[in-house]
């Protein structure tokens, strides 16, 4: 499944995108990365399925659309 | 020049870099034509020369989730039309490089009164900065930068 990153988690990721294993909750899905990319513990971001930010654990697939999304700052 | 023809109405319009005076003009001029506005409500947005830790913020650059954008803003606007008594709604954003004293964010309502025009503004605008998934990265002349965070 890919995992769409925007703002701050862009840049210290590295990745505008990341490519996982298949995830089947939204919790496993931060849980794993957050070991595996310890910069993602150090910032705050909400997780946006479908274009919908979740506020608790939540089923996803592969065809879900997945992002991290660091506080927003326009205008 | 008529408001169809602006094809803005009602819409979030990403703008590449600053939005010039210009644009903004052809908004209120179409509007000579919208015989039942009485009142407009122009919000405008403009980069500033903070200083942040002894440096100062030369530009801002606006990355965006532009789908989510669309999304969102479509759930704003009709929020905003059915609590306000408004005609029109414009909105217009910055994506890429903007400068200080240059405009990033356009917000337009117009109505036939006063009250909704003004009160509709206020409250659209608020939204824009806290629920659309847009973000500015402040830049420093030395080449260094910040995450902007909105207050």
């Amino acid at each position: 499944m890919n995992v769409h990153l925007y703002g701050v988690l862009e840049e210290v990721t590295g990745h505008k995108v990341l490519k996982v294993d298949d995830f089947r909750s939204s919790d496993e899905l931060t849980q794993t990365l957050k070991k595996q990319i310890p910069a993602l513990n150090e910032y705050t971001f909400q997780i946006a399925v479908n274009q919908e930010i979740i506020t608790e654990n939540t089923d996803i697939s592969s065809a879900d659309e997945i992002a991290f999304l660091p506080p927003f700052s326009g205008g | 020049m008529n408001l169809s023809s602006l094809n803005q109405k009602d819409r979030f319009s990403f703008v590449q870099g600053p939005i010039c005076t210009h644009r903004i003009t052809k908004i209120l001029k179409a509007h000579q034509r919208e015989l039942q506005t009485g009142a407009h409500s122009l919000f405008l947005g403009q980069v500033r020369k903070d200083k942040i830790n002894g440096k100062e913020v030369v530009a801002i650059e606006y990355t965006a989730y532009e789908d989510m954008v669309l999304k969102i803003f479509d759930r704003i606007k009709h929020h905003i039309y059915d609590v306000y008594n408004i005609n029109g709604l414009y909105v217009l954003h910055s994506m890429g490089i903007v400068r200080c004293g240059e405009v990033s964010l356009v917000v337009m309502m117009t109505a036939e009164h006063r009250r909704g025009a003004m009160d509709a503004c206020r409250e659209a605008v608020d939204l824009i900065k806290s629920e659309l998934p847009i973000w500015g990265k402040e830049l420093f002349g030395d080449g260094d930068h910040i995450w902007k965070k909105n207050t």
